[in-house]
């Protein structure tokens, strides 16, 4: 047996031991509804044991506050249906907007808020009377079923997440060193662009994981400070190799070849990046004479002043990286007092966000239970409530896709799948079982093996749905009778409600990849314009945050457009752009008047260049001004040490190279005075 | 200890309420021990705290007996 296999078959009986345990717990204390607690097992569980433990309390809570809502609204509106549909259906849909719009694991509150709301509040119109008692059962289940997956899968070998996450942080760096090394050792990066913004993905992807490190089972739960500060030290790390790549490519399209001091630095800074453990120190100090001499009369020495700077910054932030991962491997080796102090400010930075997208989720979802409730209640089609609630869940369960739809369909044909499993478990297999074990030694096959095949991400959603949609219309109530006629009517409702939504969402919500990338890079722009006017984010940070996380969200689309208008968008310049506007921005505090009235029209230039691209009209005036005005701008402050340092004249410099890349400079600094 | 203890007018389960009660008292001992950095030399940290639950569970359980002897 394989690692792999080994890892699968873990999953499944852990999982399986789980609802057992949480199916024989309900059946033991006469919960109405014992099947609830299992399928809440299913949904909770994952491979890493974090996730579970973090998921669960997200979603012990988020069952409350759904349970809490129908017990609110239902007695009060139980005589008009069509008001009562109209108020869970605007609750669902405010609920999954709030939880798109923030997309940390922290949204699973309002999410299940949503859904459980639905799924106690529909069923509840008929029999008003019992909304307290069904919502109380109903919160019971969940929250049984969610405590039995966390036990389970934190006490039977737990995989914890600290170990993943630092595998993850181990192999990012060492790309990232590989990246500096052939940059510095004159690989031709251009080409290598592409990929490389992909690291923008997997720095995101460690994010998200490193949400559930507070939950942990292992020791490294303790280091959640730590790995913060690190990921900082990525997000810093993604711009600065990209324009230090800039910065080369720049001066050796002026020069030809750098000079001997410059090709020397470059060798040094390698040799440091190769053979990890050094003190960087020497370096750093050497680094900085050399900057402190560079002529800044003329175009070469500006860009040569740029490079160091970046060259600078990289080995200290890779150095910083260096410690701080050192520390996750060996946590009882105290950390250097600057790099401590980092640790302990070290905070959660901000995600992308997409309001737009989000308030359509939602209204997707709460039209499509109004339609569903239209069928119910005008229709008087008595199992129509099951319709309503799956339509709910079915919005909510993928409403953070690009396009929610296949993933639908996929559960529509899981249905398929899973009705007639469950229609032989119920009429053949479970009329002659009498007992609680060999009630569970029938189930085993069916719930182990689709369980083995949850791990695999191709066959995760297939087999998560015919899992769930298998126990639901199996109904584990505890009378194990069915006639016919209610079976096929209770199954045939999750098939409407499947068709609105999925019709629904494909006309309201659904986008291809190419739309969703557009949109995504004319939000970059608007936050560039943004931050030109003085109106974005403070905190560098913060700003970097979003935008390597949209970067990540943008890479694996613009790889899977076909578009060509898509296919010339470097995002890594814009990333470094952003960069570059915060720096001048922090610049622009501590200028004197003078040569803040050089800055401001710039600035406004910008801002009005972004927006132009936001708004797709690319104005080829302000184009023909902005060129003659950055120079001018680079030329005053770049040629003045006692205002600017070399990080500001490598941020100016910056932004002439994102925005104008194949513009030759003017031979001299003096030309651009003109 | 059986039956079921009133709040706010909602019947709850006995139980529930001091496995609520117990968790708490769980949440302020584990902070308390990772302040005192003991989860270094601990080799199942999630078995750890089930059994700091469950030892802290049958302290609220038969705290009455205590508090009568």
């Amino acid at each position: 047996m394989t690692q792999a296999t080994r890892d699968r078959l873990h999953f499944a009986l852990a999982s399986f031991a789980a609802a057992m345990l949480a199916l024989y717990i309900s059946l033991a204390i006469g919960l109405p509804k014992p099947y609830w607690a299992v399928i809440t097992v299913y949904i909770v569980s994952h491979p890493i044991a974090g996730a579970v433990r973090s998921k669960a309390i997200y979603r012990l809570l988020g069952t409350g506050l759904g349970a809490a809502a129908p017990v609110v609204l239902v007695p009060h509106l139980v005589n008009a249906p069509a008001l009562l549909s109209l108020a869970l259906a605007l609750w669902v849909g405010v609920c999954l907007a709030v939880a798109v719009l923030d997309r940390s694991p922290r949204s699973y509150i309002l999410m299940l808020a949503g859904y459980t709301a639905a799924i106690i509040g529909f069923p509840g119109v008929l029999q008003p009377a019992a909304i307290f008692d069904v919502a109380l059962a109903r919160a019971q289940e969940i929250g049984l079923g969610i405590v039995c997956a966390t036990l389970v899968h934190s006490l039977w070998f737990p995989r914890p997440v600290g170990t993943v996450v630092r595998a993850r942080l181990d192999a990012w760096l060492t790309e990232a060193d590989q990246w500096a090394l052939d940059l510095l050792r004159g690989g031709s990066a251009e080409t290598l662009e592409r990929d490389r913004s992909r690291l923008a993905g997997a720095a995101s992807e460690i994010r998200q994981l490193a949400t559930h490190l507070p939950y942990d089972t292992s020791r490294l739960r303790e280091t959640t400070a730590v790995v913060q500060a690190l990921q900082e030290r990525l997000l810093r790390l993604i711009p600065l190799l990209a324009s230090l790549s800039d910065r080369l490519a720049a001066l050796r399209a002026l020069r030809g070849a750098p000079d001997a001091e410059t090709t020397a630095a470059l060798a040094e800074v390698a040799d440091w990046v190769a053979s990890p453990g050094m003190d960087p120190q020497p370096l750093l100090q050497r680094l900085r004479q050399q900057a402190a001499c560079v002529d800044r009369r003329d175009w070469t020495g500006l860009h040569q002043l740029s490079l160091l700077s970046r060259l600078l910054d990289l080995v200290e932030t890779l150095d910083e990286s260096r410690q701080l991962l050192a520390h996750l491997h060996a946590p009882e080796r105290a950390l250097p007092s600057p790099l401590a102090k980092a640790v302990a400010r070290a905070e959660e930075r901000p995600l992308h966000r997409d309001p737009g997208l989000a308030w359509r989720s939602g209204g997707a979802a709460t039209l499509s239970i109004l339609i569903c409730c239209a069928l119910w209640i005008l229709g008087g089609w008595s199992a129509g409530d099951g319709a309503a609630v799956l339509a709910a869940v079915l919005c909510c369960l993928f409403a953070t896709m690009d396009d929610p739809a296949p993933a639908m369909r996929a559960f529509g044909i899981s249905l398929l799948l899973a009705v007639p499993l469950a229609a032989v478990y119920l009429f053949v297999l479970l009329p002659r079982v009498h007992d609680f074990v060999p009630l569970a030694l029938v189930l085993a096959p069916t719930l182990v093996g689709l369980g083995m095949l949850m791990v695999s991400p191709q066959h995760a959603l297939l087999s998560l749905s015919v899992n769930i949609n298998f126990i639901n219309s199996l109904a584990l109530q505890d009378r194990l009778t069915w006639t016919f006629a209610d079976f096929l009517n209770v199954n045939l409702a999750p098939f409407v409600g499947l068709l609105v939504a999925l019709s629904v969402t494909r006309g309201l919500r659904s986008m291809g990849v190419e739309t969703s990338a557009r949109r995504l890079l004319r939000q970059t722009w608007d936050a560039l314009a943004r931050l030109a006017e003085g109106r974005g984010e403070r905190e560098p940070l913060a700003f970097a945050s979003r935008m390597t996380d949209r970067l990540g969200l943008l890479a694996p689309k613009l790889a899977a457009s076909k578009d060509p208008a898509l296919a010339g968008v470097s995002i890594l310049s814009e990333l470094r752009a952003g960069m570059d506007l915060v720096a001048l921005r922090g610049l622009r505090a501590r200028l004197s008047a003078r040569n803040d009235s050089t800055l401001e029209p710039l600035l406004q230039a910008l801002a009005a260049h972004y927006r132009a691209r936001a708004d797709r009209q690319r104005g080829p005036d302000a184009e023909a001004d902005l060129l003659p005005l950055l120079d001018r701008t680079i030329y005053r402050l770049g040629t003045n040490p006692a205002e600017t340092d070399a990080r500001e004249v490598s941020a100016l410099l910056g932004l002439r190279r994102s925005l104008f890349p194949d513009t030759p400079v003017p031979m001299t600094t003096q030309e651009a005075r003109t | 200890m059986s039956g079921e203890t009133n709040l706010f007018g909602v019947y709850l389960h006995a139980f529930l309420v001091t496995a609520v009660l117990a968790f708490v008292l769980t949440l302020v001992v584990h902070r308390l021990l990772v302040w005192l950095k003991v989860y270094r030399h601990v080799w199942h940290p999630a078995l750890f705290e089930t059994a700091v639950f469950v030892i802290c569970w049958a302290l609220v359980l038969n705290l009455p007996e205590y508090a009568r002897s």
